[in-house]
């Protein structure tokens, strides 16, 4: 009796989705496809046992965040948003086959020697260590394509700079499909503030919209009357990332998930891709002196559309 | 001692009781997502965990580590000796509230060394998270225990619960009941108080667990949160008190009601930042608290 075997067969799925720009309806099918099959969707690469990767993302960030994968793991490559149920079936099979699991060997990787934190001046004159971390964009529940380089004391950030990963082909959110990304942003900034039913329940809406172009009334209004009214969520969300919009009004976070709700109901949105060159340089600005759980929440609730930024910036041959 | 199954009883059902805890909570997430439901999802988990890799990272910390990984699910079995089950507990000590509380204290220590000991910016972050989680709700929980102890004039669990023989203490000390449940939640970082192991922090202090290592801080988890809701039934319902059942089932029932209670809560509300919380646990949970006491010494004062 192999015991190890039945255990690799009983074992359920836990899928870290890799996203890049020009991922995203690669990812969409992916995680409607999880949310469907009951699997789990990771939230960080050592909680996970399949990778999948979607749009495109530097080779050496995709094999960083595989090394960490721990075994038994398998990993596919999306390219197609049609070939995902067959990528996904492909990896879970992998996943649940001994043999292959018992021949995987990765070599142990050579840590470089590091040396101790720096030290720095804080926002009081102290002298703390100082930590670089960049978020993203191998994070769950963040912009595709965005990096954020931060400088750390504890956990305020110090001084931050963007960068924007990856290269894409076209943007996926059109004015077609305004309920459907406002659904998106909204179950990415729940699941950031750790509303996890509510966010569960986005994402089944979001799919319920994609794949039938409505979704049953009551259902949607009831969790925007639920959202909306939820005084937890406006307490963890007022008066972070104030902002100048473009029509002049200052908005912080809480108005900035409103306005999506707003948008589920029929309200346009503004053009993404200036919004996110807006936003993104905006971003440094609005996180530094803010603490990691206050970033987190600032840059969900802008979640720029970097997909639509580089398709309008890319220059035309 | 006499009765030495006790000590193999008692911890074997708050590992029972945790992994129904476990079960529901999965049972819950499978219908918030859509997906199909299996209560047998926590034991795959189980095995699962059990064949795969333990993370490893550069410079870490390791005996801070693992030994903060293993310390929650040690503070909630040591915290749950002092809970009667049925008549007698595994250990009857006269200040058993008390004991409780060090007990939970112990969780402190243990999940900061978790997020120290990994050498991981999210694992540092989470600790300290809970360590200012733990400023927060201390002082309130410790005087929700204070008043049922005042209320019984004794600080041993056995004459809390005989003191509840003619009405129960969450009928005239409510606020004590409710700060209790917010401090259960709060002491195993679940529900609205889960910013130590929060998302937005790619999973905290459990970000760079895998294999046993996530199993055992798991499952510690799901036991702290087992023991502080069967601690509820002696200081607050009553303990073994009822009609027609035996005193060890209806300890089973409360304990399961409480319990179902709090994981149903665990996912309702979004996450409660610790910054915002702080201000709100000293400056509207200690004075209310403390109303609650000094009515509940008038009480006992005047009967």
């Amino acid at each position: 009796m192999d015991l190890t075997a039945a255990l690799l067969r009983g074992t359920r799925p836990s899928v870290f989705v890799l996203t890049g720009p020009g991922g995203t309806g690669c990812r969409l099918a992916v995680e409607q496809l999880i949310r469907v099959r009951g699997y789990r969707q990771a939230v960080a690469p050592a909680q996970a046992n399949v990778l999948l990767r979607c749009g495109v993302l530097d080779a050496e960030v995709a094999e960083r965040v595989w090394a960490q994968l721990p075994l038994p793991a398998a990993r596919e490559k999306v390219t197609v948003a049609a070939e995902a149920e067959r990528a996904l079936d492909r990896a879970v099979a992998e996943l649940a086959d001994p043999v292959r699991q018992r021949a995987e060997v990765r070599a142990v990787p050579a840590l470089p020697e590091r040396d101790m934190a720096e030290r720095a001046p804080d926002r009081d004159g102290v002298s703390m260590d100082q930590l670089h971390v960049p978020l993203g964009p191998a994070l769950s529940d963040w912009p595709t394509g965005l990096r954020l380089h931060l400088v750390l004391q504890g956990d305020v950030v110090q001084a931050a700079t963007c960068q924007v990963v990856g290269a894409a082909a076209g943007p996926f959110w059109t004015v077609h499909n305004v309920p459907a990304a406002a659904l998106d942003s909204l179950q990415r900034m729940l699941g950031v503030a750790g509303w996890s039913a509510a966010a569960s329940t986005a994402r089944r809406l979001r799919d319920e919209v994609l794949t039938h172009h409505t979704t049953a009334a009551t259902q949607l209004d009831r969790w925007v009357r639920r959202v909306r009214r939820s005084r937890l969520l406006r307490w963890s969300t007022d008066g972070l990332g104030v902002l100048t919009e473009a029509d002049g009004t200052r908005a912080d976070a809480t108005a900035r998930w409103l306005r999506w709700l707003d948008q589920l109901t029929g309200a346009p949105a503004p053009p993404r891709a200036e919004a996110a060159r807006a936003h993104l340089d905006a971003l440094p600005g609005l996180v530094v002196g803010q603490e990691l759980a206050a970033v987190r929440l600032i840059v969900a609730s802008l979640d720029p559309d970097i997909e639509a930024m580089i398709s309008a910036e890319a220059p035309h041959e | 001692m006499s009765e030495w199954w006790l000590i193999v009883l008692g911890p074997a059902l708050l590992g029972v009781l945790a992994l129904g805890a476990a079960s529901g909570s999965a049972v819950l997430d499978a219908r918030a997502a859509g997906a199909p439901v299996r209560v047998s999802q926590p034991l795959r988990e189980f095995g699962a965990l059990l064949i795969q890799q333990r993370r490893v990272t550069p410079a870490a910390d390791t005996v801070l580590w693992r030994a903060g990984g293993a310390g929650v699910g040690v503070a909630a079995v040591l915290a749950v000796l002092v809970v009667p089950l049925g008549h007698r507990p595994i250990s009857d000590l006269s200040i058993g509230v008390v004991w409780f509380n060090g007990a939970e204290v112990l969780a402190w220590a243990a999940l900061w060394m978790a997020g120290w000991g990994a050498n991981s910016v999210f694992g540092l972050v989470g600790g300290y998270r809970f360590v200012a989680q733990g400023l927060a709700y201390e002082l309130p929980h410790m005087f929700a225990l204070i008043t049922a102890a005042l209320g019984a004039q004794s600080l041993r669990v056995g004459d809390i619960v005989a003191a509840q023989s003619h009405v129960w203490f969450v009928v005239w000390m409510p606020v004590a009941f409710v700060v209790y449940l917010i401090s259960a939640l709060a002491m195993s970082f679940s529900g609205p108080f889960d910013q130590p192991v929060g998302i937005d922090l790619a999973g905290g202090v459990a970000a760079e667990l895998s294999g046993v290592d996530r199993l055992v801080f798991a499952g510690g988890r799901y036991l702290l949160l087992t023991a502080a809701a069967a601690m509820a039934v002696p200081l607050f319902l009553g303990g073994d008190g009822g009609p027609l059942l035996p005193g060890w089932l209806w300890v089973l029932v409360k304990t399961v009601v409480v319990l179902g209670g709090l994981v149903w809560l665990r996912t309702r509300a979004p996450t409660v930042r610790m910054d915002r919380f702080t201000e709100v646990a000293w400056v509207v949970l200690i004075p209310l608290t403390l109303l609650q006491a000094l009515v509940v010494a008038v009480v006992v004062l005047l009967t």
